[in-house]
């Protein structure tokens, strides 16, 4: 597969009766294999633009291509056998099991009718496996603990067996083992060949695992590139509105925000 | 909404506008067989006259007891306690009978509220091929119909022919007894919590007119409308008439203490009465007591206790039933 | 799955033997009482006429009548659970009875009742207008079928409906009073062959699209745009439910008039038992629904024979313990 997964051209969006434009002209390429984070401040427009990628926004103006055609085009499920989501916010609304849940994934490949063959379950088992739940299966999602819960959705996604995985704050509600294992994952996602972007507001863990970073204000991309490139104190500052130091920690650049009387001197 | 409920069903067989029209005794005596024409305009029809009928409402069974007497009657419903009836299996509250269990004691005559035909008991016991006369009686002319449509079914029309001829004496004089007294304005206070009252074009409204009175909310759209007290107090009714199933001792009850009621100079002076709900609110063949017991009382002090008054009291509470009323009607 | 499926096969045969048996044992009893010979000579051809009439022309009817309506509203419930992810969500929710109701209603009021079918036939229009209605209102407030907005607008055009059908009751006669109030209790009694063939042609094939729509209905459970993201046309597939499922709430709505508890009641069971995956869940809601309704009417129409009582009355004094029971019986659910 040649030419790039996402491609975008001043894209706009704008939600009815606002004001202003939560996304105002984004030209953003994504490219097989890449390790892609999505930085930038609350309202900064990130999970708009994300929403957008995967064709369950219409923009405003503009247009996203996902492998050349237009997202808004591509039937569901064919997009689905391809793209792998972990949404930010989810909610059940009846108890399921984990097995259940997991299997899920395996819907875009199944339709509503197909019973699940060999090669379902070699996946859904694998996902389980990898994400950690395969001893989960019987419980219910609801008894999960957020951690959990969080393994069990990415599980889901990977069930999908998707080329490129997009996820949108997928660790914000997780401690810090749970939420390096799962950057570790991507990392290894990635080194598989799938493409990852990843929405989030840990910068430190971004600059450490992704090649790539994208930081977003206002609904437009201020800088973009490699994370020597991207984190740099004085756009930092500007961004987040909030003195900085970067600090370099095994060559990969990190952010310490300043406290507030150290900044006053 | 429980309140209109109760207040409806205790009207049950009263009510709908004067001017619903009646064609006039339909009966045919054809050469083979007797043909009826019922109050929704099917026609009835019975190869002999019926030996084994089940009347669902209370005031027909009256006119059937004393047209044919209890043996052509095979079931009854809990409103009939006619000691003549006490034998017979009860349907219990006819308002949802089992259509299977009048079936098995094979009928051929049910007397039924016609129920709009919607999911009635009418179509149903049509659709099984029981002969079914659909009555609705509604005022004074009802009642006289209905006695001679039942006469015709029963095979027994000169007995309804005397039945009729002596409502028609009562009546009259009914009439000769108030002729030449001022009118009195009655307000027939059907529940006090809220004030509700008879409109026009109830029978009571009726029987009101035929005994020397004026309902005051004669000029209602409403059947039974609930009406706001102080409109009851604009209107200062002469004579209030509450219908009760207990025999109130006191029919100012839970009136003379409430705020506003006491302002009524029905209420001050106890021109209040209770009277048996049975007899105002469902026609039937005691048309003539219920009139004459209504002039009595609108025109209390006035008028000679009469026999047929005196009577009447201890007649209506010893009345078994309460004219179909499902137990709705007790919830006042 | 092979042995989940064989697993779902064997539940669901259980509860359609059950089934069938609760439907014989009903046959045999009724108000009048006929010894059970009688009715299985009369099941195999012979009886006397009035046998004959009592079971094969009333409690035949009403009992495949049960069957049908309470597998029908189960079913629809088990839906709008589904699509309104709200446990809570009965068939009625969305203002569809209320609809039904003030087309019966103002047919009877209007005295047009005594045309045969017509009662029906207007309740299913009234229904038909208020499953639009919902839909357009929806529509309007931007997000076509958001599913809180879809809550609103039912609940919203169901308080109008009851405004307009206690209107109506208001300015009715006595005789339509007592009829409409009839109406919306909600009665197997006018039960006929003809109703059930009429709703059976409805039913069947509405279950199978619902049915079909089993998978995409478990993933709508986890939210609507992770059903999107999962490969489901969300839109679509809402938009089949709902008209489907409304169509059969107001079809059976129609035939007996409002008869709750069902379909809030029977697919909660369910769930309880044997989990929420809709590919068994419908199916099984059908089969509970149908035997629940079944139970219920029988008992309604033995209990205080020879009077009938309120089936809706027996629906939900009976749900209740019953759910009481399952919800103690499965903790953590």
């Amino acid at each position: 597969m040649t030419g790039p997964v996402f491609d975008t051209k001043g894209l706009v969006f704008r939600y009815p009766a606002t004001l202003r434009d939560a996304v105002a002209g984004i030209d953003l390429r994504v490219n097989q294999g890449e390790f892609t984070a999505l930085l930038g401040p609350n309202g900064s427009g990130k999970s708009t633009l994300l929403r957008m990628l995967l064709g369950a926004l219409r923009p405003t103006c503009g247009e996203v291509l996902f492998r050349g055609r237009p997202a808004g085009e591509w039937p569901r499920d064919e997009l689905a056998r391809q793209v792998g989501v972990v949404a930010q916010a989810e909610e059940i609304a009846f108890p399921i099991t984990v097995r259940e849940f997991v299997a899920m994934g395996r819907y875009p490949h199944l339709g509503a009718w197909r019973r699940e063959g060999p090669a379902d379950r070699a996946a859904i088992l694998g996902a389980m496996d990898r994400c950690g739940v395969a001893d989960l299966g019987q419980r219910s999602v609801m008894e999960l603990s957020g951690g959990e819960r969080q393994r069990a959705r990415l599980a889901r996604a990977l069930a999908q067996e998707p080329r490129i995985l997009v996820l949108d704050e997928p660790t914000a509600a997780l401690d810090i083992a749970h939420e390096m294992s799962l950057f570790e994952l991507l990392a290894d996602l990635v080194d598989d060949g799938v493409t990852v972007v990843v929405v989030t507001h840990n910068i430190n863990i971004a600059a450490r695992y992704a090649r790539r970073l994208v930081l977003l204000d206002g609904g437009r991309i201020v800088v973009e590139g490699p994370p020597s490139r991207v984190l740099e104190k004085s756009t930092l500052e500007t961004v987040y509105q909030w003195p900085v130091r970067i600090r370099l920690e095994d060559g990969a650049p990190q952010v310490v925000p300043e406290k507030r009387d150290a900044a006053e001197e | 909404m429980a309140g209109i409920l109760a207040a409806v069903l205790a009207g049950l067989s009263a009510c709908s506008p004067p001017d619903r029209s009646h064609s006039p005794a339909d009966s045919t005596a054809a050469a083979t067989a007797i043909r009826v024409v019922d109050d929704i305009g099917r026609a009835v029809v019975l190869a002999a006259p019926a030996r084994r009928v089940i009347s669902l409402i209370p005031a027909q069974t009256e006119v059937i007891l004393r047209l044919a007497g209890p043996d052509v009657l095979v079931a009854r419903t809990r409103w009939d306690t006619d000691s003549a009836l006490a034998s017979l299996p009860s349907v219990g509250n006819a308002l949802t009978p089992s259509v299977e269990w009048l079936a098995a004691l094979r009928p051929d005559l049910v007397i039924a509220w016609p129920d709009a035909q919607s999911r009635d008991v009418v179509k149903r016991l049509d659709d099984v091929g029981i002969p079914v006369y659909a009555s609705r009686v509604e005022s004074v002319a009802d009642v006289r119909t209905m006695i001679r449509r039942l006469g015709v079914l029963l095979g027994r029309t000169s007995a309804a022919d005397s039945l009729d001829g002596a409502i028609s004496a009562e009546l009259e004089s009914v009439r000769r007894l108030v002729a030449g007294r001022p009118e009195r304005s009655v307000l027939y206070l059907l529940n006090a919590e809220p004030p509700m009252a008879a409109g026009p074009g109830t029978y009571v409204d009726e029987l009101i007119r035929m005994a020397g009175g004026r309902n005051v909310f004669d000029d209602l759209r409403q059947l039974w409308p609930q009406v706001a007290l102080e409109e009851i107090i604009a209107r200062q009714p002469d004579v209030i008439i509450r219908p009760s199933d207990r025999a109130l001792d006191d029919p100012l009850a839970g009136l003379a203490g409430r705020p506003g009621w006491r302002e009524l100079d029905a209420v001050r002076h106890g021109r209040v009465h209770a009277v048996d709900p049975d007899l105002y609110n469902r026609p039937g063949p005691r048309v003539g007591a219920a009139a004459h017991g209504l002039a009595q009382r609108i025109h209390a002090g006035g008028l000679p206790a009469g026999r047929d008054a005196a009577s009447h009291d201890a007649t209506a509470r010893g009345v078994p039933g309460r004219g179909g009323l499902p137990p709705a009607g007790s919830g006042r | 799955m092979d042995m989940t499926l064989r697993r779902s096969a064997l539940r669901l045969g259980g509860r359609a033997v059950f089934t069938v048996v609760a439907a014989l044992a009903a046959i045999t009893v009724g108000a009048a009482g006929l010894p059970a010979p009688e009715v299985i000579a009369v099941l195999t051809g012979g009886g006397d006429a009035t046998a004959r009439t009592i079971v094969l022309e009333l409690r035949l009817p009403r009992v495949v009548l049960a069957l049908v309506a309470g597998g029908g509203l189960a079913v629809a419930g088990a839906v709008f659970q589904a699509l309104l992810r709200n446990p809570l969500a009965e068939p009625y929710v969305l203002g569809v009875a209320g609809g039904a109701a003030v087309g019966a209603v103002a047919a009877i009021t209007l005295g047009l009742a005594a045309v045969p079918g017509l009662v029906p036939a207007a309740a299913l229009a009234g229904a038909g207008g208020a499953i639009v209605l919902v839909v357009r209102i929806a529509a309007r407030a931007g997000r076509v079928l958001d599913t809180r907005i879809l809550l609103l607008a039912g609940v919203v055009v169901g308080a109008f409906f009851n405004a307009v059908i206690l209107l109506l009751l208001t300015l009715a006669d006595v005789e339509s009073f007592r009829s409409a109030v009839f109406w919306m209790m909600g009665s197997l009694a006018p039960a006929n062959w003809r109703a059930v063939a009429l709703l059976a042609l409805y039913v069947v094939p509405a279950l199978v699209v619902l049915v079909a729509l089993a998978r995409p209905l478990n993933l709508l459970a986890i939210g609507d745009e992770t059903a999107l993201f999962l490969g489901a046309r969300v839109h679509r597939v809402k938009l089949v439910a709902y008209f489907v499922a409304s169509l059969l709430v107001a079809a059976a709505v129609s035939v007996c008039g409002v008869i709750g508890f069902i379909g809030l009641i029977v697919p909660h069971a369910v769930r309880l038992a044997w989990g929420s995956d809709h590919r068994l869940l419908l199916p099984a809601s059908l089969l509970g629904g149908g035997a629940f309704l079944l139970l219920a009417d029988t008992a309604a129409r033995t209990m205080a024979a020879p009077a009938e009582l309120p089936v809706g009355v027996i629906t939900a004094l009976l749900g209740v313990p019953l759910f009481v029971l399952l919800l103690r019986r499965s903790p953590g659910l």
